[in-house]
């Protein structure tokens, strides 16, 4: 499974979001991925777990790109 | 505060470049006026954006100097405001609403504001402490220049397509926009340092910082109403990835007209807008790769930790 389908299985399945929330290393290790991709996808879902669910994503209020 | 008196001394010296000139006072008020709009360096509510790398990047590649980096840092934000100035108009966004002259002259005062950063660059080369480096750094403000025109080229060739790759959305944010980036950066590193390989690795770190920006930069342009990115069928990463999510699921991305409510709700539950996400978020930890491995011969996280920041320092956005 690529990134793509990751992220999509992490927006719509709840409990492969908390598998990652709670053992990351093992749930993600699964899959052929950098451990910066990884690292992401973690603050992904932590930060879905905060919000409660995927309907935020953290994104930076200023940006240095304007076109 | 330090980073005030860059605006400050950067304002001013955009200022002495502008009064150096032979121009009318007609189109010297139109320069002025274009680089005094919202958040531009001659504006009240000015910011050092592109100038600021500049010098954040040269007092950290030489430990503490950076003065002799402020027409390098002016010529960037002269730079930067004639290239955005020139997107405006091939996007045939409307002009700011204190122009009152047509397009044309738009592209004009673009024409100036571009000369006008040249001469910013030799004004560098008039001072003896920077005279051997204005050469460089010409070449490197040309060179990331015809990049990012290449780059829109084909952000203009591929306008309203649904079946641009990934790939291409990400090569086109490269060209147009971290390419600009990485020359800040560049010109900062290399007016602070001899040292090739730490220039280098300023470049790419810049490089990633302006994926990780205009990748955020996308996700607004999507996120919020008003902006033309979705009617338009921009080629950007979440936009690609929900025309490559509708295909696998054989249904045809839209053409023509779109309702555009109904595409950015469908960015959100796609994936597309956390996609883009995390691809921008993999560009800022190697970013922040990079400065660690600087930091290790310079001072760096204390000056360019801010533009890698974590997500705890920044504001969530929601759809």
């Amino acid at each position: 499974m690529g990134i793509e389908s990751i992220v999509k299985q992490l927006i719509t399945d709840r409990s492969f979001r908390d598998e990652v929330a709670k053992d990351p290393d093992t749930v993600l290790g699964r899959f052929e991925l950098s451990a910066a991709e990884r690292k992401s996808l973690v603050r992904m879902c932590r930060n879905m777990a905060a919000s409660g669910g995927p309907s935020s994503v953290p994104l930076r209020s200023e940006g240095l790109v304007w076109y | 505060m330090e980073r005030l008196r860059y605006l400050g001394l950067v304002a001013r010296e955009v200022e002495n470049a502008i009064a150096a000139s032979k121009c009318s006072p007609e189109y010297i008020e139109l320069l002025r006026q274009v680089l005094g709009d919202p958040g531009g360096i001659l504006s009240p509510s000015a910011r050092v954006r592109w100038g600021s790398l500049v010098l954040l990047t040269c007092e950290s590649a030489s430990y503490g100097e950076w003065r002799h980096a402020v027409p390098a840092a002016a010529a960037l934000e002269v730079f930067a405001a004639s290239l955005e100035t020139f997107d405006d108009v091939e996007d045939d966004d409307p002009p700011p609403p204190w122009f009152e002259l047509g397009k044309g002259h738009l592209t004009n005062v673009a024409y100036g504001l571009l000369m006008l950063s040249q001469q910013c660059v030799f004004r560098l080369a008039k001072r003896k402490e920077t005279a051997d480096k204005a050469m460089a750094v010409a070449d490197v403000l040309s060179g990331v220049g015809l990049i990012a025109g290449s780059g829109q080229h084909y952000d203009l060739l591929l306008e309203g397509r649904t079946d641009v790759s990934k790939e291409q959305c990400v090569e086109i944010a490269s060209q147009k926009s971290a390419s600009l980036v990485s020359g800040a950066c560049r010109v900062g590193a290399l007016l602070g340092t001899e040292n090739q390989d730490l220039i280098e690795q300023y470049a790419r770190f810049g490089w990633h910082v302006g994926m990780a920006a205009q990748l955020d930069n996308d996700i607004e342009g999507v996120r919020r109403p008003g902006k033309s990115d979705i009617r338009r069928f921009k080629p950007i990463l979440p936009l690609s990835f929900y025309a490559e999510s509708l295909r696998s699921d054989g249904i045809s991305p839209p053409v023509g007209e779109v309702d555009e409510e109904k595409v950015r709700r469908a960015l959100w539950d796609s994936g597309a807008i956390h996609y883009t996400w995390v691809i921008a978020d993999v560009h800022r930890q190697q970013a922040e790769e990079i400065l660690d491995k600087i930091e290790e011969v310079r001072p760096a996280r204390f000056l360019l930790g801010h533009l890698v920041a974590p997500e705890e320092e920044v504001q969530a956005v929601r759809r």
